[in-house]
């Protein structure tokens, strides 16, 4: 329990500390925080009146206390761009991230968890061959690459899948009909995310496999007549989970950046695009509630892979208490 | 009903069966609440400058409005209509909460449509009114959907795989691309905006010397705004010109020695046009007569020669008085077309032996080194308002801080014309006094005027009645657009 209050603590401190240095940035880009001052339509006095309404006269230091004072109760302000709570488009933005990001990260760690495993049972197979070269090739390309060529591939030219967004404009009846709407939907921005994704976890499923499988017991339990096929997939498999539960924590900051770019390139409605566009508006209050949902997201992410780490490994508990 | 013989009283008769989306009949009362919201100081709405001749509104019966104005002025029926009018019920809202408010679902509408939602999933979802009381021709489109994307490839697949009927904003190779398509129409308009070069006209020096004084003085007195004042800045102007951009002459070599069309038709396919001066075509206080200065590399050297300037030390690069003729263009980073614009500048002038160079700046630096006097020249954009005044951009009261006479051009019949113009409420007398002016522009050139990129709009074949679209309005006229699909299917 120490060490989860330790983690807590150290977490919401890293979480200050992002947002602070986000604060300072925006703080000493030139220009006005709101881009009040780009628009040569407003007089001095209409710019005077409008910053006073935006709560942009404060000083820094207590626009800052303000802005810290509000989060810790959930009120990120308003966002200058859309004239909307911030809380209200991030609460919005954020469940098409969870799912689009959440999907890919389950599809990426199965698939490679999968493709690992085999090519590690089975070596110059095709999951081995899968493992060696395609993976690593999708791995390679940048996303925004690999979503614009399937995009061009399977909506457009074969039309198989919508090109973007997360639901159709035609209205949709039906649970299963929102569910299968939703499906198509996914499919083309979760490909592009979980398959290069899938790629370090197969490479490490494939080497803790290829360890296990020559540990002494291994061997001692297949002449002891137990299949193969148990040997591999009861024991040998759960043997090797803790490299991946550590790769999930290490992979979440890689899998919301990249569902920033993907978000852009599919037109997703999620947090990556809402920060992209509140960053290109220096829309100050929005960046900055964003970046607490994401760091937020990320530290909470990597606190979450501790504890799955802690529950795999019962060893690491000793040594994080003190016992070791 | 009209505008009365002194221009200061106009009265209108309101339609009585005009609903809001509620059943409740749009009256007089709504449009003076709208009134008082606009010109209500807490709220800051930016447009509030124009209602500012606008005395009151009466409202002798519901269906009648009779608006009083402090003077006459031009553009009196677009100053009272400018924005939607506003239901009076939304008054029970506390005003200081307008700002923190979710509107999508508060506010009624009386138009065509009625909002379903507005959200990140979804995006803007209107469904039809069904107690429209426009009477349109055709039935109305049963919903429509708008949504953002971000990337041109992803709306161009989507188009064309048939997820989307209507795009607007789109980029010129993807028009080339849609036009060849017989699925596709595209509509072609010349944007209501334009790109310029603009030359600062104050000596650098001079303006550097006298902002250290002016911010000593400041402290002193405790004004942290510390503005600049017009007059004292176009005071500077005329002492203190700028070594290059305060001369006429140098000015009217560049906009010559620049092939606008080499790169109207390099970087934009050939939409856009050269538009000659600020006031665009086809407003009436534009006189089509004028002509773009054409590209003449021999007349700008017979320019920069009158000018004084000259490769003395054989060099290639032209000099005065020792001083090589270079200088910086600063341009928005931000803008793809914009930099490649001002690359192919770069060459073209160095043909006549002006060392230009490109610096691309960070979004908001660039306004504020705009703003603060920090540029020699500069590349930007302005729309434009069928409201024309160009004292807003050219008279020395517009060189102040605030002011959008940034490199504060000075010239006295220039202003004069302008303020003529911009006083006048004969129309006759107004449009000569405006073609003077573009003249006045035509020979003195405060900005090389650039490009005038056209705007696009795409449409599936199936969509009719988008021709009523408008450049900055890509839904004007929506209520007439209908959907041609195959019988037994739903419209959408």
């Amino acid at each position: 329990m120490r060490f989860v209050a330790g983690r807590i603590v150290t977490a919401a401190a890293t979480l200050l500390l992002v947002v602070t240095l986000a604060f300072l940035v925006l703080e000493l880009l030139p220009g006005d925080p709101a881009g009040i001052a780009e628009d040569p339509a407003l007089g001095p006095a209409e710019q005077a009146r409008l910053r006073a309404a935006l709560g942009l006269d404060e000083p820094p230091v207590r626009r800052y206390v303000t802005f810290l004072t509000h989060a810790i109760r959930g009120d990120f302000g308003v966002s200058i761009g859309r004239h909307r709570p911030v809380r209200d488009v991030l609460l919005e933005a954020l469940g098409p991230t969870v799912l689009l990001a959440g999907t890919a990260m389950l599809v990426s760690l199965l698939l490679g968890w999968a493709l690992g495993t085999r090519a590690a049972e089975r070596p110059g197979g095709l999951a081995d061959r899968a493992v060696r070269t395609v993976l690593p090739a999708l791995d390679a390309v940048p996303p925004f690459w690999l979503g614009l060529c399937a995009i061009l591939l399977f909506a457009w030219k074969l039309g198989w899948f919508p090109a973007a967004h997360m639901t159709s404009a035609a209205p949709v009846s039906g649970a299963w009909g929102t569910f299968v709407d939703r499906l198509v939907h996914l499919v083309l921005p979760v490909s592009v995310l979980a398959l290069p994704g899938a790629a370090p976890v197969a490479r490490h499923q494939w080497s803790a496999m290829r360890r296990e499988l020559l540990r002494p017991w291994v061997r001692a339990a297949l002449a002891n007549g137990v299949s193969r096929r148990r040997v591999v997939w009861r024991r040998a498999v759960r043997a090797a989970l803790l490299p991946l539960v550590t790769l999930v924590g290490l992979g979440l900051p890689a899998l919301v950046g990249g569902a920033v770019v993907v978000e852009v390139v599919f037109a997703w409605p999620g947090l990556g695009r809402v920060h992209q566009s509140a960053l290109l508006g220096r829309d100050v209050p929005l960046v900055l509630g964003g970046l607490v949902i994401v760091a937020g997201a990320v530290i909470a992410g990597r606190l979450l892979a501790d504890l799955v780490s802690m529950w795999v490994d019962p060893r690491l508990r000793g040594g994080w208490s003190g016992r070791r | 009903m009209g505008l009365s013989d002194d221009r200061l009283t106009l009265e209108l008769a309101l339609r009585d069966d005009a609903r809001w989306i509620d059943g409740q009949p749009v009256t007089c009362e709504d449009l003076a609440f709208t009134l008082e919201v606009q010109k209500d100081p807490s709220l800051a709405w930016p447009g509030a400058g124009y209602k500012k001749a606008i005395e009151r509104l009466e409202c002798p019966g519901p269906f009648r409005a009779v608006y009083r104005f402090t003077r006459p002025g031009p553009y009196q029926l677009m100053d009272i209509n400018d924005i939607h009018v506003l239901p009076r019920s939304i008054a029970q809202i506390a005003r200081k909460e307008w700002r923190r408010l979710d509107w999508a679902g508060r506010l009624p509408a009386a138009g065509a449509f009625r909002l379903v939602a507005w959200n990140e999933a979804e995006g803007i979802v209107l469904e039809r009114n069904d107690s429209f009381w426009g009477a349109p021709a055709r039935p109305l489109l049963d919903r429509i959907v708008l949504r953002q994307v971000p990337e041109t490839t992803t709306l161009l697949a989507q188009l064309l795989a048939g997820d989307v009927h209507v795009a607007a904003g789109v980029a010129p190779a993807s028009a080339r691309r849609l036009e060849q398509d017989e699925q596709m129409q595209v509509i072609v308009r010349p944007g209501w905006n334009y790109v310029y070069l603009g030359y600062n006209t104050i000596n650098p020096e001079a303006y550097r010397e006298y902002r250290r004084r002016r911010e000593a003085a400041c402290r002193r007195a405790g004004d942290e705004a510390c503005p600049d004042p017009a007059p004292e800045i176009a005071r500077l102007a005329r002492e203190h010109p700028h070594p290059l951009f305060g001369d006429a002459r140098v000015r009217r070599a560049l906009t010559l020695g620049i092939d606008r069309r080499l790169i109207i038709d390099t970087h934009l396919l050939g939409y856009a046009e050269i538009p000659p001066t600020p006031i665009l075509a086809p407003l009436p206080e534009h006189d089509p007569s004028i002509e773009p200065l054409a590209y003449d590399p021999d007349a700008a050297r017979a320019e920069l020669r009158e000018a004084g300037f000259a490769d003395a030390d054989g060099d290639g690069w032209l000099e005065r008085a020792g001083r090589p003729f270079r200088f910086t263009v600063q341009v928005h980073a931000g803008h793809k077309l914009r930099m490649d614009a001002a690359v192919m500048i770069k060459q073209q002038l160095a043909d006549l032996g002006i060392d230009m160079r490109v610096e691309p700046v960070e979004p908001a630096a660039f306004y504020t080194r705009l703003f603060g006097r920090q540029m020699d020249s500069w590349i930007a954009r302005w729309r434009v308002s069928t409201r024309v005044d160009m004292t807003e951009l050219f008279d020395p009261e517009a060189c102040g801080t605030g002011g959008a006479n940034f490199g504060c051009f000075v010239d006295a019949e220039a202003a004069a014309l302008a303020r003529r113009a911009h006083g006048e409420i004969d129309g006759a007398a107004r449009l000569a006094a405006w073609h003077a002016w573009e003249a006045r522009f035509q020979q003195q050139q405060p900005y090389t005027m650039l490009f005038r990129a056209d705007q696009f709009l795409a449409a599936r074949r199936e969509v009719h009645g988008v021709e009523s679209s408008a450049p900055n309005d890509a839904l004007a006229g929506v209520e007439s657009w209908w959907l041609e699909r195959p019988a037994g299917a739903d419209r959408r």
